[in-house]
């Protein structure tokens, strides 16, 4: 008999019968079926918050990861372009519920929020300070192609809205002088920015947009099988995780250490709970 | 201009009705960056800030219930000496987080959009009694309290729709938009008991 796993090793060195009664007490251990239970949940490719490439999956894989450690949930994320993810009828997701056309029974945990900022390059404009959309009037701003509401309204401040495909694009925009500032999801604007342009980083101003709040949700269909149970155990997890260090500290790493902004997003966190918490089955 | 303000604030209710289906074509239409926020005007604070949030439905009520409702909010708003901005959007969900996350200080509901948890954490006034023949499914405004706007604009719609009863306003704006013979004759004693508060 080959030994090559230690394993193996310690299966061969038992007579056959205690090695039937070994595996049949492995299989019958308490809950030793629901932690080599792998859940999967879908999620769009949107780094820093989801991405594969990144240490811990991005700010929601960390979370998520933090979430699970204290559920005792073993997980992995599928990735799915954003069309397929609108559509997703998986029975395990996290990202914004307000993108989802498909309609569940559906426990929707908040755990995290991001911001929009507005962007500009401060080499060709040094302070640009935004209290009104007059304020805007006679520059060009960058959004995301498809985005863009009420053009009008920007039209009759003379405001030009110049579209792009990825945040990449409309940085590069801003650097060339194309567009003035543009609007993105600020650790989104932050990550690519460090990215696309490590050598000029200081040179992009990032500003947040008060009252702008976007979830990062798990979700998890209740009518699943094992749905339920999972909801029950990511709901205790959460209110046990979400007031440690260890989530302040993935909070900081992607949102800074503005102690302000945590204290904001601790407050929204809450809403988000409010919001959300008749979801979940108690 | 304030009275012009005043007039476009709420016409933009039935402007937004109208709008909306265009405004979900372009949400659905979304493709290549389709998880990207939406960007509006009123990011850059060019707008007065929304007071009471509106969400479109499919199987809300007709077309004369809706002009009906902008109606009423006007009135009662203005008796009560308030004139709030308000906005419609696409979905329950997009107002509902509005409500909650953002602060809006007033949502419309229907009695069924709110949790028993959340209807104590709400102060609400039943406005409007649909499915009329019946004077049975109470269209109610819920109010944040904890919001400072939220406890003024209550104060102002509750007095306000108490004397546009009184004074026979209510009664006249619900005949032009459903017609003389389609409110029950105990429909006002049955609006007053969604509201115990009330005298």
């Amino acid at each position: 008999m080959k030994t090559d796993t230690p394993g193996q090793f310690v299966i061969a060195g038992l007579g056959g019968f205690q090695a039937l009664l070994l595996g049949l007490c492995m299989l019958l251990a308490p809950g030793a079926g629901a932690r080599e239970q792998v859940v999967v949940f879908d999620s769009t490719e949107t780094p820093p918050v989801w991405s594969s490439s990144l240490t811990g999956g991005g700010m929601g894989g960390e979370l998520l990861r933090l979430l699970s450690d204290e559920a005792g949930v073993t997980f992995s994320i599928n990735y799915l372009p954003p069309a397929r993810f609108r559509n997703s009828t998986s029975a395990n997701i996290v990202g914004n519920p307000n993108l989802l056309k498909t309609e569940r029974n559906r426990a929707i945990f908040p755990i995290g929020v991001l911001h929009l900022a507005y962007v500009y390059y401060t080499p060709h404009h040094p302070a640009l300070q935004i209290a009104s959309l007059a304020d805007l009037s006679g520059h060009t701003l960058g959004v995301l192609r498809g985005t863009v509401e009420n053009r009008a309204q920007f039209a009759s401040f003379d405001i030009n809205v110049e579209e792009a495909d990825s945040i990449e694009s409309l940085l590069r925009m801003l650097q060339r002088g194309r567009i003035d500032l543009a609007v993105m999801v600020e650790v989104a604007g932050k990550h690519h920015i460090r990215q696309t342009f490590p050598e000029h980083v200081q040179d992009f101003a990032v500003t947040r947009i008060p009252g702008t709040s976007l979830p990062i949700t798990m979700m998890v269909d209740l009518d699943s099988t094992d749905g339920r149970e999972l909801a029950r155990r990511y709901r205790l997890a959460l209110e046990k995780t979400v007031h440690t260090p260890q989530y302040d500290a993935i909070l900081r790493k992607y949102h800074g250490q503005d102690p302000a902004h945590l204290k904001a997003d601790r407050e929204l966190l809450d809403r988000l709970m409010n919001l959300y918490e008749s979801t979940w089955d108690e | 201009m304030n009275n012009l303000n005043c007039t476009n604030s709420f016409r933009s209710v039935l402007r937004n009705l109208t709008h909306l289906f265009a405004i979900s074509l372009l949400l659905f239409s979304w493709s290549a960056q389709a998880t990207a926020p939406r960007v509006a005007p009123k990011l850059f604070g060019d707008v007065r800030q929304v007071d009471v949030i509106g969400y479109y439905s499919s199987q809300q009520s007709s077309e004369a219930e809706g002009k009906l409702t902008a109606d009423l909010l006007e009135a009662a708003f203005q008796a009560g000496g308030v004139q709030p901005n308000i906005d419609v959007l696409p979905s329950k969900q997009l107002a509902k987080y509005e409500f909650v996350v953002n602060r809006v200080p007033a949502m419309i509901v229907a009695t069924d959009d709110l949790t028993a948890k959340e209807k104590k954490r709400y102060r609400t006034v039943a406005y409007f009694l649909s499915d009329i023949a019946a004077a049975k499914v109470p269209v109610l405004l819920a109010f944040d309290l904890k919001n400072p706007r939220g406890a003024k604009l209550h104060k102002a719609f509750d007095k306000g729709l108490q004397a546009i009863i009184k004074n026979g306003k209510y009664l006249e704006l619900m005949r032009r938009h459903l017609g003389k013979d389609a409110i029950p004759a105990d429909y006002l004693g049955q609006l007053k008991r969604q509201n115990p508060d009330w005298k």
